[in-house]
């Protein structure tokens, strides 16, 4: 797709992919190189070539291996499944403030996390991100069952619902680490939505079940880009909606549930990352879902290195800089009209 | 004490910065005067007159009813000998507590949690005095806390002062003598202490480490925090060259990225950390010890990594606290 009319007095040249798609991947992989070799131990060229490729144990290797590397991959994971996510929610709910955060995903997510710590005790990252899944998926599908059906039933209602049971979940995280001071801790650290503090097994595990959304992202988008245009025109094209609404609702809850899992609550990513991308690539379900899935790391890993080195050597955490970053952009996406009710550029 | 919801000591470096930083400003700008005035306690009148962070306040001079309501303000006047009538809330993490630490506070009412005073439950309680910590009362809930009854929120120079802190509470109450006494025996025990074991003393570099702000970080205590000072100043341990002792923004603490500490502990022999009563430690602590990079510290190699249970807000707790590095440490390293 390369043009879309645009208040019927210019029209747009959408960037082909065979250009834009390179220069997305070339940037994503210097993001990975950035968030590799920045941050607050300076590391030679030498130093990083020899940790990654023929490590013998010294302090460099074990930053490289055990800092870096696990903060980067998870850096990816998130980045992408939440960004991925975040279209996803935008095109089942043609709604464009629909994102993990607002519908309640990552509160259930969160509860769930809650629950793991301070009822089960268990502080193994594994398990967690198992409970990390069944919190969001009951998050979501509460959040469908009491907003999306039945008589009233509206995307605003559905965002409402969403919102309030947000709400209530997020209430329910907060009392629950308060019952418990180690439980606190625990959420404290993970609830400032972060990539560091987690193993190199731990990131690849991330990596791999987010890996597996993705593919089942790949096998529902032709169904995704068919209800972008609306469920009768959808079913007039004979588009398989009830399938199309599952698998989206399924992929949701496995990258969020990894992401979530892994970074904690992290918010705008999949807010601002579609809605970046429509402004320049237009409503095209399927490429948005490509560009979102390299977009998203690529911001979540420039803010996280941008947050460990401007107030050096203290850092931000990634979820107060992606908030940082997100909200002004997202505001002059709005403020440029480029924004319209059901997500697409005007 | 500068724990947000989570009385043990051994988080007190990590958890309140964020409320900490803007009140430490204020306190800075406010810190009581050293000499407190008075009108009157030692010659028979009823009332005295003390300078706080947030100005003079009248008193009585033999209050009866003391409201404690800053995390360590409780067992700060209990090292004073005093009663308290009401306290914040230490239900959930009582366990952590000696056996009399909590006898001291099981009748007194409780008043809030951290951080958050329940100014009608406050009142129920009717002290006939209020004091707190001015890292944890800014000058609002000073006002409102004085309409209740006279309030004294003292600062100290910084966060881990709790020598001039208790200072302040002591003629504030009215107990100076004890506080006296209990700064007698610390100094003779720390002087005890130090000349027994100046060899080791001086034959090593150390450090206190802790949790971090965030997951993959660690936190040292520096001089300015309760730890630090008795650390550093009080008994003379010297950190380690690596540690940045300007970075303390007046919580006390400062918290780095994990891949710095091969670097802030280089050179360190004994490290020293906060334990839990049974022995265990938290597993943020826990997690920083296992890390691969704390593992190739030298401290690590050696076993030189020590957890001690004592929490330090006053000079009698300072004394338990010497007590406890003499057993666990100073006497084994000097073997």
């Amino acid at each position: 797709m390369t043009t879309l009319a645009t208040g019927g007095r210019r029209r747009l040249r959408r960037p082909p992919d065979a250009v834009v798609l390179p220069i997305v991947v070339i940037l994503l992989l210097t993001a990975v190189a950035v968030s590799i070799a920045v941050g607050p131990r300076t590391l030679t060229f030498d130093e990083l070539f020899v940790a990654l490729t023929a490590p013998t144990g010294t302090e460099t290797d074990l930053i490289v291996r055990d800092v870096r590397l696990p903060r980067t991959f998870i850096g990816i994971a998130a980045g992408s499944a939440l960004a991925v996510a975040g279209v996803i929610m935008q095109t089942l709910t043609r709604n464009p403030l629909a994102e993990p955060g607002l519908l309640g995903v990552n509160a259930g997510a969160s509860l769930a996390v809650a629950i793991a710590i301070v009822v089960f005790r268990i502080g193994d990252f594994g398990a967690t991100m198992w409970f990390a899944f069944l919190g969001a998926a009951l998050a979501s599908a509460l959040v469908a069952v009491i907003g999306g059906v039945g008589r009233g039933a509206s995307i605003g209602r559905l965002t409402l619902t969403g919102v309030a049971i947000g709400a209530v979940l997020s209430a329910a995280t907060a009392a629950l680490s308060l019952i418990d001071p180690h439980a606190y801790q625990s959420m404290r650290l993970w609830g400032a939505g972060a990539l560091g503090g987690r193993s190199l097994d731990a990131a690849v595990l991330t990596l791999a079940v987010v890996a597996v959304g993705l593919v089942l992202v790949v096998l529902i988008a032709p169904g995704l880009g068919l209800l972008a245009l609306g469920e009768d025109t959808a079913r007039a094209l004979g588009g398989r909606v009830g399938a199309a609404r599952l698998g989206g609702f399924l992929a949701i809850v496995v990258l969020c549930g990894a992401a979530t899992a892994a970074a904690g609550p992290i918010a705008f990513v999949g807010l601002l990352v579609p809605h970046a991308l429509r402004a320049v690539f237009g409503p095209d379900t399927r490429r948005l879902l490509v560009y979102s899935a390299l977009a998203g790391p690529i911001l979540l890993l420039l803010a996280d290195v941008l947050g460990a080195l401007l107030i050096a050597p203290r850092s931000i955490p990634v979820g107060v800089m992606t908030a940082f970053l997100g909200a002004p952009v997202l505001v002059a996406l709005v403020l440029s009209r480029r924004v319209q009710a059901d997500g697409a550029p005007s | 004490m500068e724990i947000l919801l989570r009385p043990s000591p051994r988080l007190r470096a990590v958890l309140a910065a964020a409320i900490i930083i803007p009140l430490v400003l204020t306190a800075t700008a406010c810190a009581p005067d050293a000499d407190s005035s008075s009108d009157g306690g030692a010659d028979g009148a009823d009332t005295i007159v003390v300078d706080s962070v947030y100005g003079e306040v009248t008193v009585p001079a033999s209050p009866e009813r003391v409201a404690a309501i800053s995390y360590d303000t409780p067992w700060q006047v209990m090292s004073l000998d005093l009663p308290v009538v009401a306290a914040i809330d230490y239900t959930q993490w009582i366990d952590g507590y000696t056996e009399d630490q909590q006898a001291y506070i099981a009748e007194a009412a409780k008043v809030g949690s951290y951080g958050e005073v329940n100014f009608e439950a406050l009142a129920g309680a009717a002290p006939d005095v209020i004091v707190g910590d001015a890292y944890e009362v800014d000058e609002a809930t000073f006002t409102r806390l004085s309409e209740i009854a006279p309030t004294v929120i003292v600062g100290g120079d910084d966060r881990g002062d709790w020598q001039s802190i208790t200072e302040d509470l002591a003629t504030a109450l009215g107990a100076h003598d004890t506080w006296e006494e209990a700064k007698t025996s610390y100094e003779a025990r720390r002087d005890e202490v130090k000349e027994q074991y100046a060899d080791v003393i001086a034959a090593n570099t150390w450090a206190n480490f802790s949790l971090g702000n965030e997951a993959g970080q660690f936190s040292i205590q520096l001089p300015g925090g309760s730890t630090g000072n008795l650390i550093v100043n009080e008994m003379g341990l010297a950190y380690g060259d690596g540690i940045p002792l300007d970075a303390d923004d007046g919580s006390g603490y400062v918290s780095l990225p994990l891949e710095q500490i091969g670097a802030t502990l280089a050179g360190v022999t004994v490290g020293l950390t906060y334990e839990n009563p049974d022995g265990t430690k938290m597993p943020a602590i826990q997690d920083v010890i296992d890390s691969s990079l704390f593992q190739q510290l030298e401290i690590a190699k050696t076993g030189q990594v020590y957890g001690l249970v004592s929490s330090v807000t006053d000079y009698r707790t300072a004394e338990d606290w010497i007590d406890e590095l003499t057993t666990k440490v100073l006497e084994p390293l000097s073997q």
